[in-house]
């Protein structure tokens, strides 16, 4: 019950106050960009990696093997399969984070970009996400 | 692409959530549905554009009557 009192006043907050209104949409902004900035990151990976295995076919052409075309399809597979971890630790962590920090949003804001920015580079690396990183409460600091 | 806000989808999803939010029950369904529909309401307003907020503005009174609501023991 105290979870509705506490939802239903945030937000009467959030149509009161324009200020905090801004701040919160200025940060969910700010992950959509950093989600952008990943998604630009993710295309220039693969069309680097497109053009290098388009040197190795004219390379080899004079060679032709039937398993040519499989490290361009295993390198997209892996960059999809990256790109659907991303959007599942954003819909599972960042924005359930980021919505129970409600009104101390403003005041911790840096840490969450911080805390995103870790996630970021942790999927770009290719790391998994360890359990536990990113966890709901993690927000009396 | 012309992109332009489309006030009565905003007016007609802001009906939904009034609709969902009139009547609350003391029932353990009921309120998971409640939160569901105020996290709703939350990130709309977070992401959506200003003339969205301004119809949510409209039905301020309701978010309001949501914080007086007493510690009832929730019925199964």
């Amino acid at each position: 019950m105290d979870i509705i009192v506490s939802k239903a006043r945030h937000i009467e907050i959030l149509l009161t106050d324009k200020e905090k209104l801004l701040r919160e949409k200025e940060l969910a902004m700010l992950i959509k960009q950093k989600m952008k900035l990943y998604d630009e990151k993710q295309v220039s990976k693969l069309k680097a990696s497109a053009t290098d295995s388009k040197k190795d076919e004219l390379k080899s052409s004079k060679k032709p093997s039937s398993g040519e075309k499989e490290p361009t399809k295993s390198k997209g597979g892996k960059s999809k399969k990256q790109q659907s971890t991303f959007s599942d630790i954003l819909e599972t962590y960042v924005w359930k984070y980021v919505d129970s920090l409600d009104d101390k949003l403003e005041d911790v804001s840096g840490k969450v970009m911080a805390k995103l920015d870790k996630l970021v580079d942790r999927i770009i690396d290719g790391q998994e996400q360890p359990e536990g990183e990113f966890e709901l409460g993690d927000s009396d600091d | 692409m012309v992109f332009s806000y489309d006030m009565e989808k905003f007016e007609q999803i802001s009906e939904w959530i009034q609709e969902h939010l009139r009547i609350f029950k003391y029932t353990p369904e009921a309120i998971k549905q409640t939160v569901n529909v105020l996290t709703i309401v939350y990130y709309l307003i977070k992401h959506a554009a200003s003339g969205f907020i301004d119809v949510f503005r409209s039905s301020m009174k309701m978010f309001q009557n949501y914080q007086k609501l007493g510690k009832r023991t929730v019925s199964d």
